[in-house]
């Protein structure tokens, strides 16, 4: 299953996430497909699940 | 974006002084959307992306209940500088027009193949919008007195681009746009 299908179904299905917004901040390599951007978020999603998410604190600059 | 709603986050910012706190930025547009947004790190290839902003609307996904329904996700490598622009870029979505949206799986990959076009992207509505969305984290992160006052050491040649972004704390990468011929024009759009 490509990266780009699982996100489909992941972020915009009825009894999924519902995605309503996304937006992305691109990285250092021009030369990114479509299909490496939906890893990361798909990635990004999966560890979130575990709870992988180190939240900022109210008092980071 | 919505402009009025920027316009009063705009504001609020050429009160503050540099550094400018990210949390100073974001709890106004948490303030004039009436939404709270959540930011945190998590590993991503920063090769590929720093972060990403996402809204979601399923209420009863155990995701949404954990995090709420408005997040931004930084890469977890990014330096300090990075970060924060990344952090106020993709808070700016919180006030995006209906039109701005990626709201479905179409508009999605026209996101993303916007960004893989670059630099010929802008041509889809959501793709414009996370353009602009530089555009207003840099004049929220750096007043517009600041900015004048960085002009006149970088005409004097007192400063350069590096010197303001680490007093800005942004990305030096970014700098050369806040003296760039179309910076007031765009920011005046924004906030008209």
């Amino acid at each position: 299953m490509s990266q780009l299908a699982l996100a489909k179904g992941r972020l915009f299905d009825a009894d999924a996430l519902r995605v309503t917004n996304l937006k992305l901040f691109p990285g250092t390599v021009r030369e990114t497909t479509a299909e490496q951007y939906a890893d990361q978020i798909n990635k990004a999603l999966s560890l979130m699940e575990v709870g992988e998410f180190e939240e900022i604190g109210p008092d980071e600059e | 974006m919505n402009k009025q709603q920027f316009k009063a986050v705009y504001d609020h910012c050429q009160t503050l002084q540099p550094v400018v706190h990210r949390n100073s930025v974001i709890r106004k547009i948490e303030e004039v959307t009436g939404k709270k947004i959540r930011s945190g790190r998590i590993p991503l290839d920063t090769k590929v992306a720093r972060g990403f902003f996402i809204a979601l609307a399923n209420t009863e996904h155990p995701f949404y209940k954990r995090f709420g329904g408005d997040i931004v996700v930084l890469a977890k490598p990014l330096n300090k500088c990075w970060e924060r622009f990344v952090n106020v870029k993709e808070a700016m979505h919180l006030m995006d027009e209906d039109a701005e949206k990626t709201d479905s799986f179409e508009k999605f990959e026209e996101l993303l193949n916007d960004w893989c076009t670059l630099p010929d992207m802008g041509i889809h509505a959501p793709g414009i919008s996370d353009m602009v969305a530089m555009v207003m984290a840099l004049a929220c992160l750096c007043p517009e007195a600041t900015r004048l006052e960085f002009k006149a050491e970088l005409d004097a040649k007192h400063t350069d681009h590096f010197g303001i972004a680490v007093r800005l704390k942004i990305p030096e990468y970014h700098v050369p746009l806040l003296f760039s011929p179309h910076y007031l024009t765009l920011v005046k759009y924004l906030t008209d």
